[in-house]
């Protein structure tokens, strides 16, 4: 309770900003939703075939899970907020088109037949007739739409939109409880108080045209801001992403701050567990991020053609993928830091005790008794446990696909024995687990480096030349601790970026 | 004037109505009535084009229905259904005023106007203007859905079976009201029912419709001495006659109104009020809390005029 407190005072500013966007993404698509269902729903009442279609089409939309949605879109309309409203609005086209729908085609015929028959016009009849006995409908049906929007947002973070989903998916990542109860607690108060609001403003007809009217200052506010955004002079944009973990974060942090010492006008936007590899990548090649941390290896291994064997120094590996990446992709990949950091494979003490496993090749003797959680990325990479099969003559009794921080809680709850990990993660010590040793030297060593476009790289020259500072820096042990600091100990990864760089006098202050 | 030039109206392979021919005079209270399925509601709806014919022609003032704007035609009749149909989200003012406000009358107007009507049927304004549907007695609904017919002040107002969900106190009091509202305004107005003693009671000329077709026109007297069809017979029940009625009675001139009096005998059907006048010439009693006096030579007398049916 302490610490969540202590995560709460700490974390206020960006836990509101959270919770402002997260208003603000369900807003907009709501209100975006109720413009094309209730008009649509309107329209169609009386041309009843076509009515029942759109019932049918919204109902199928709904069906779609929300992740599949928000991925099918992203080559659609990109990444961030777009995407975002965009699936939620077709969310809660459903409820509001059927609520509507059902509230004026269950009108009471004789009513309909009496304003016919004084000669009220269409217009007439929607506005004084029919619109206001389906009201009721129409608000409970905006009331479902609003707790689904509030709900289902919080996957939008998964896709780069921020709101109240980052504090869910960062405590999935970082095994953080805290951040969990932040953002669902949150984001089901949310949702509890705007339906409560909404039940209360439909309750007369004097609180509607107040709520309206309240509706339509939050709009002009947004709008207003969104002008005053696109007027006000811009200096350089810069948008900074990572993939998911703590490691990514500290870094892109240590970019920005790098950047805005050598350019204090840069506006530098940070997306944090923006997404996973090839996701973030094809985010680079369309230019919706403008750099992001990755390893050598993990560009040799998926991003190019390249169908060659991995080396094994480091060095010669990154000489490969940056020229092969200016080459297939104009990318420029600038110098990389010290540590190495690959996968490797870790079991319990238990486990490593009781069948004398402490090398990779031991465990062919047991294949029978591994249950092993992977990363999704690890168990389908000819670098991960694909070729790993093969070198080491492996074939696992059970292979579970987890995200990465899910498995390490795998780990610790005895449901596996076995996991995949990076050597900087600090939850081999946290878990007290055993790294095997790669004997046959399969993992190739991947150093991390920051990856950009050769046009941003060429019209940006001070902002590679900032962030070559890194280069060399940053040691296994540097960064395991900065990870610790980060996941385990909650700090904020600004915070340790910031205080490494001053250490390291790599930044003034 | 309305007038009904060959109508004749077919559903696929159903004749719904046949050759109907039909002329209402303007200031009538003109009945239509007939069983369920006659035709009866049809004929109406035909009056504010709800229907067309698929033969001959409807004739309001001299011109073809189907020549009107369906919206002019519609606003300036009006119509009474068969529960009131209030706009339940709206309050009494604004239902009664709700083809004014179509109409594109002000504010004050309306306001004014609703006044007046709700005035005319023993509702204060001040206390029923501004209260929902919801909030009034079956009773005082239907005299909204009445008044709410005449609001634009129409030259022809349709009633739809309107009365027919009422129970029977009720149903006479909002007969009763039509027919002072009628004399007041002398809208015509025609009137479809499917209750014979409703359409005795309304009518001046009342038309008995029968599988699409109609079997005689004339007054209620008309029907009852000479009923043109066996169906007419047998529709109006004649073995039971009509002068049986003790609302028919008094609605004749046979009886004396007297000053209302607790005391009088209470005098409930006409069988109870002949076997009295058997034991005395002079009867002093009270109906429906009205006092009435009659005589046995005066009941002789109506009993002569009414009863000559075979």
């Amino acid at each position: 309770m302490k610490v969540l407190m202590q995560t709460i005072v700490e974390q206020r500013g960006e836990i509101l900003k959270s919770l402002l966007q997260h208003i603000q993404i369900s807003f907009i698509s709501l209100l975006i939703a109720m413009l094309i269902a209730i008009p649509l729903a309107i329209w169609l009442r009386n041309h009843r075939r076509f009515g029942e279609i759109g019932l049918q089409i919204a109902g199928i939309i709904q069906t779609i899970p929300s992740l599949a949605l928000l991925g099918l879109l992203i080559p659609l309309v990109g990444i961030g907020t777009v995407p975002a409203v965009v699936a939620l609005t077709m969310y809660a086209i459903m409820p509001l088109y059927q609520n509507t729908y059902s509230g004026l085609t269950n009108i009471d015929p004789n009513l309909e037949e009496a304003a016919v028959a004084f000669g009220l016009s269409k217009w007439k009849r929607l506005q004084r007739l029919e619109f206001p006995l389906a009201l009721p409908m129409i608000i409970s049906g905006i009331r479902i739409a609003l707790v689904m929007i509030i709900g289902t947002a919080t996957l939008a973070a998964f896709i780069g939109a921020g709101g109240l989903g980052d504090y869910i998916m960062l405590g999935i990542q970082q095994n953080n409880n805290y951040y969990l109860v932040i953002g669902g607690v949150l984001s089901a108060l949310l949702a509890f108080i705007f339906s409560g609001l909404l039940k209360y403003m439909g309750s007369s007809k004097k609180r509607i045209y107040g709520g309206g009217i309240v509706v339509l200052l939050f709009l002009l506010g947004i709008g207003g801001n969104q002008v005053y955004q696109a007027v006000k002079p811009q200096p350089v944009n810069i948008t900074i992403a990572g993939k998911l973990g703590s490691e990514p974060e500290i870094l892109m942090n240590m970019y920005k701050d790098l950047i805005q010492q050598d350019q204090p006008n840069a506006h530098v936007t940070l997306k944090p567990n923006f997404g996973g590899t090839t996701f973030l990548f094809k985010a680079l090649k369309k230019n919706q991020v403008d750099i992001y941390p990755e390893f050598t290896g993990t560009v040799l291994e998926s991003l190019v053609d390249y169908d060659k064997k991995t080396p094994k120094d480091p060095k010669k590996i990154y000489h490969i993928a940056k020229t092969t990446l200016a080459k297939q992709e104009k990318m420029t990949f600038l110098e990389p830091m010290e540590y190495e950091n690959g996968y490797d494979l870790a079991v319990t003490q238990e486990f490593s005790k009781k069948y004398h496993v402490t090398k990779l090749s031991d465990l062919e003797r047991v294949n029978d008794k591994v249950k092993a959680a992977f990363d999704p990325d690890f168990s389908n990479q000819q670098d991960g446990y694909l070729g790993l099969k093969k070198k080491y003559n492996l074939n696992f009794s059970e292979v579970n696909r987890m995200e990465p921080s899910l498995r390490y809680k795998a780990i610790a709850n005895k449901r596996v024995n076995l996991v995949d990990g990076y050597t900087t993660d600090p939850q081999v010590q946290e878990y007290n687990l055993v790294v095997l040793k790669d004997d046959k030297h399969f993992f190739p060593p991947y150093q991390g480096a920051p990856l950009m476009n050769s046009d941003f790289a060429e019209k940006n020259p001070q902002v590679v030349k900032s962030l070559n500072r890194l280069k060399g820096k940053i040691s296994v042990e540097d960064m395991q601790k900065m990870n610790y600091q980060v996941s385990v100990k909650n700090k904020k990864a600004s915070v340790v970026a910031h205080d490494y760089l001053v250490k390291h006098n790599l930044l003034d202050k | 004037m309305i007038t009904y030039k060959n109508i004749g109206m077919k559903y696929g392979p159903n004749t719904i109505l046949h050759d109907v021919n039909l002329k209402i005079d303007d200031g009538e209270l003109f009945v239509l009535v007939g069983p369920s399925g006659s035709g009866k509601t049809t004929l109406l709806r035909m009056l504010n084009k709800l229907t067309v014919p698929t033969d001959g022609d409807v004739y309001f003032e001299d011109r073809k229905i189907k020549e009107y704007d369906v919206q002019k035609l519609r606003l300036d009749m009006g119509y009474v259904l068969q529960d009131s149909s209030l706009f339940p989200n709206l309050n009494v003012e604004d239902n009664i005023a709700i083809q004014l406000e179509q109409k594109g009358v002000s504010k004050a107007k309306r306001h004014k106007r609703a006044a007046e009507l709700l005035e005319s049927v023993e509702l204060d304004p001040k206390k029923y203007a501004k209260r929902m549907p919801a909030e009034l007695s079956g009773g005082q609904q239907q005299r909204i859905a009445i008044i709410r017919a005449l609001a634009t002040e129409p030259s022809l107002i349709l009633m739809d079976e309107s009365f027919s969900a009422l129970d029977p106190v009720l149903r006479k009091k909002s007969q009763d009201l039509v027919l002072k509202l009628h004399k007041q305004y002398k809208t015509t107005i025609v009137f479809v029912t499917h209750d014979m003693q409703e359409a005795l009671r309304m009518g001046q000329r009342i038309a008995v419709l029968n599988k699409g077709e109609i079997q005689q026109v004339g007054t209620p007297h008309d029907i009852m001495q000479h009923p043109a069809t066996d169906f007419v017979r047998q529709f109006f029940d004649i073995k039971t006659p009509h002068w049986w009625d003790m609302d028919f009675l008094v609605a004749s001139n046979a009886l004396k109104k007297i000053d209302f009096n607790e005391q009088l005998p209470v005098i409930d059907n006409f069988k109870e009020l002949m076997k009295l006048l058997t034991q005395q010439t002079q009867l002093d009693f009270q109906y429906q809390k009205a006092g009435y006096s009659m005589t046995s030579q005066k009941l002789l007398a109506y009993l002569s005029e009414e009863g000559g049916v075979h």
